[in-house]
């Protein structure tokens, strides 16, 4: 097995006001795997993606990611509502100050993957929940990322919408090949989206779970409504269940 | 990937409430002037009139008379360029108290009572302090425009460059972005329809006290205050009107402009009701 892309040794997080967030956890991701973080509210799933991405910093233990070229998506898309798509898809190409034709190369892949190449001009106003969600995923992969960070990110959509964003998800991350950390609530979420899923318990946040998920690449339907899907959601949720009795 | 989730959120149709705008402030108006010349026929006897003079003889004698009107463009014109330099000084003062609030605490800690206060001082009791410091001139004038008009921009940039969110922030934190990128790519943009409401407050103060400022500080070219004053003193009712509402209008046209300028440059992205 090579190198793991992210490795929690022993992280533990304790904020100021004395709540443990994190106790003790340790987890190691694997490049090219697609992790469900899943776990009641409280857990501390989005404080692992919060210590790996660097906006925070753990108060014990060692947090360690291979790369740099990494992907957030925050729960809001979280776009600047002065400017256009295409400028909000920039965003961070200007930051790291690439040039003009770099930029305008990975903003127009990274458009052409989430479907919104028509869209450019449009402000986020004029755009619909899904389509803002798609900017924000746009957004994060013209950092052409090693990692892919998501924090509950599709959480405030309505099931349809987010059951499409989901599958998009997935296609980019068959053809992109990033390694994902998926931060969710919902069981059958975590299953049709993750290569492995990590249950965690909350008060304090610990690991309390872990399962691999048997199927392929290819997820539609098929796999979604299989007898094989609902015995692993039921298996997860009598961990958490278990842990919260 | 398909393109097919959500589509684009369409306009409302606005057609009724913008007709609505146009014809209640009309009708008001219509009203208005009726109650007007009620009161001056019916309540005033003929040798009063003059407290008001009915709206024709103020269109007739202050608008409709070259020579009176030129009398009162003149002024007008000098009152609007202390206004508006004043403004402009009362913005640039007024933009970097607010960025300097909002880059450090302490400065925003130390500063706001005294913005408060400067707000809450009456400008009248100032008045004579400014007389005694810089004398009875221009500067005076141009000094009162910006003391009634820093307060606005003051606190309407602050609230505005404090109204991003933490994920915003957060986003650029992930790239470590410096404070003069995030002021400049994410805070000032942010504030700019804050800043536009200030201003429009500011520039209706800054008309207020160049007209004040006018009553107290009499050398050099005389601003429409000082034709007010001496109107009144004359018991020049149709000219003291004509006056006033030039004044009114001035005030109108600066809360317009700045309103108009506010909306060309944030109207694009900025919906007041659905932040």
């Amino acid at each position: 097995m090579s190198a793991p892309l992210v490795t929690f040794d022993d992280v533990t997080m304790t904020f100021p006001d004395g709540t443990v967030a994190l106790a003790d956890v340790d987890i190691a991701i694997q490049p090219g795997e697609f992790i469900a973080l899943l776990g009641p509210s409280g857990c501390g799933k989005s404080t692992l993606l919060r210590l790996a991405s660097g906006l925070e910093t753990a108060t014990g233990g060692q947090t360690q990611v291979g790369t740099r070229q990494i992907g957030y998506v925050f729960q809001d898309a979280t776009l600047l509502p002065w400017r256009t798509v295409r400028k909000n898809v920039a965003l961070f190409a200007e930051l790291d100050d690439l040039s003009a034709g770099e930029t305008r190369e990975r903003v127009d892949h990274a458009l052409g993957v989430v479907g919104l190449t028509a869209f450019e001009d449009h402000r986020p106003h004029q755009l619909s929940g899904g389509m803002k969600m798609r900017v924000s995923l746009a957004r994060a992969l013209v950092n052409r990322p090693k990692l892919f960070l998501f924090d509950e990110p599709f959480g405030a959509l309505d099931e349809f919408t987010r059951e499409r964003l989901n599958d998009d998800v997935r296609g980019l991350f068959l053809r992109e090949r990033f390694t994902g950390v998926f931060v969710t609530h919902s069981i059958p979420e975590a299953v049709y989206m993750a290569t492995r899923v990590i249950v965690m318990g909350a008060r304090p946040g610990r690991v309390i779970g872990e399962f691999a998920v048997p199927f392929g690449e290819e997820r539609g339907e098929a796999v979604r409504y299989s007898p094989e899907f609902a015995e692993l959601a039921n298996e997860i949720s009598q961990c958490l269940k278990g842990a919260m009795a | 990937m398909t393109a097919g989730v959500g589509t684009p959120v369409p306009r409302r149709p606005r057609t009724s409430r913008r007709s609505l705008t146009v014809i209640l402030p009309i009708a008001f108006g219509i009203a208005f002037i009726g109650l007007w010349y009620l009161t001056s026929t019916l309540l005033l006897s003929p040798s009063r009139r003059f407290i008001l003079p009915m709206p024709h003889e103020v269109l007739v004698e202050a608008f409709l008379t070259p020579k009176n009107l030129l009398a009162l463009l003149g002024p007008l014109g000098t009152s609007s360029v202390i206004a508006m330099l004043g403004l402009a000084i009362a913005t640039v003062i007024g933009i970097v108290t607010a960025v300097l609030m909002s880059q450090a605490k302490w400065v925003e800690i130390t500063l706001f009572p005294y913005a408060v206060a400067l707000q809450s001082i009456p400008i009248l009791a100032i008045v004579p302090l400014i007389a005694f410091a810089i004398g009875y001139g221009f500067e005076s004038r141009i000094l009162v425009v910006v003391l009634i008009s820093l307060f606005p921009i003051i606190t309407n940039t602050l609230f505005g460059l404090q109204s991003t969110s933490p994920q915003m922030r957060e986003l650029f934190t992930l790239k470590h972005a410096n404070r003069w990128t995030v002021l400049t790519k994410l805070q000032f943009p942010a504030a700019l329809p804050a800043l536009f409401t200030g201003l429009r407050i500011s520039a209706g103060m800054a008309v207020v006290g160049s007209i004040v400022a006018d009553f107290f500080f009499r050398k050099g070219e005389s601003g429409i205050g000082l034709v007010i004053d001496t109107y009144r003193n004359q018991l020049n009712g149709e000219m003291l009107y004509g006056a006033i509402i030039l004044a009114s209008l001035l005030g109108l046209v600066a809360f317009w402009v700045f309103g108009l300028l506010g909306r060309l440059f944030v109207g694009s992205w900025y919906r007041p009701d659905a932040r």
